[in-house]
């Protein structure tokens, strides 16, 4: 029974990638060699999956991505922009000191 | 035409991400417009921080690997960008959200809201959380414990009890 709960325990960070190497053996060690365990570790397993369902997903919609579409296209383009004007500054500047 | 080019395959890469980028955004910040704000305002910004990186870059656009190693990293870098600033925002504006479905979610705070997304909704690792979220690992651990708590119905069965 002390075993039991010892790696009841352990359930949880070892869902959580948390455990050592050494720990994650003897868990998987003792869920092969107990049924009973084995069932409640798939038990913990089902609602520790069923989290990722209460992680809402709202649906995007064409209309809002069409218009993140067109603003991001937007801001790559003033990018772009910017750093072609910054050139033609540049060059520019670099004109006047020659003449 | 390089630059026609850059743009339009820049654009090509980020254009997969938005889904992904508007559920986090919304976890965040649960009001529609505030969410499309906060994708158009983290991507200015995140390009503004990397511009050499994409405009100096020379990736060849075909090669496949190269774009999925491309679009992992944009990912991860517009993502810690998204979060500092919806944190910020989702702190300064209280948004209430009225929905019925994942209140216990939006009971969380923003913080553990990301980490509970970035944890349970995209696989990511509790060191890729530290990173992103420039949180301690005991601090990212105790937000995931807090979330699972609240979101396997915890809460609610401990109010119940008590009663």
């Amino acid at each position: 029974m002390m075993n039991r709960e010892h790696f009841a325990r352990k359930i949880p960070a070892y869902f959580d990638g948390t455990l050592s190497e050494s720990e994650r053996t003897e868990l998987e060690s003792f869920i092969g060699s107990n049924r009973e365990f084995a069932d409640y570790f798939k038990l913990k397993q089902t609602e520790y999956n069923n989290l990722k369902n209460s992680i809402p997903h709202f649906s995007f919609t064409s209309e809002a991505q069409n218009q993140i579409e067109s603003e991001l296209k937007e801001v790559i383009e003033n990018l772009f922009h910017a750093e072609t004007s910054n050139v033609i500054e540049k060059f520019s500047s670099w004109v006047k000191e020659k003449l | 035409m390089i630059e026609l080019v850059r743009k339009k395959d820049l654009f090509n890469l980020i254009q997969p991400l938005l889904p992904k980028c508007h559920s986090l955004a919304m976890s965040l910040l649960p009001d529609d417009l505030q969410a499309q704000q906060l994708i158009v305002d983290s991507f200015t910004q995140y390009l503004l921080k990397e511009k050499s990186l994409w405009l100096d870059r020379d990736w060849d656009e075909s090669d496949k690997k190269d774009q999925i190693h491309l679009r992992r990293l944009m990912l991860k870098s517009w993502i810690k960008v998204m979060v500092h600033l919806g944190m910020r925002r989702a702190t300064q504006l209280q948004i209430r959200y009225d929905g019925v479905e994942h209140r216990e979610f939006y009971h969380l705070d923003p913080s553990t809201r990301v980490v509970a997304w970035l944890k349970y909704d995209q696989g990511w690792s509790i060191p890729e959380i530290e990173s992103a979220l420039g949180l301690k690992k005991f601090e990212v651990i105790e937000k995931i414990h807090n979330s699972r708590f609240i979101l396997s119905g915890g809460l609610k069965r401990s109010q119940e009890l008590s009663l």
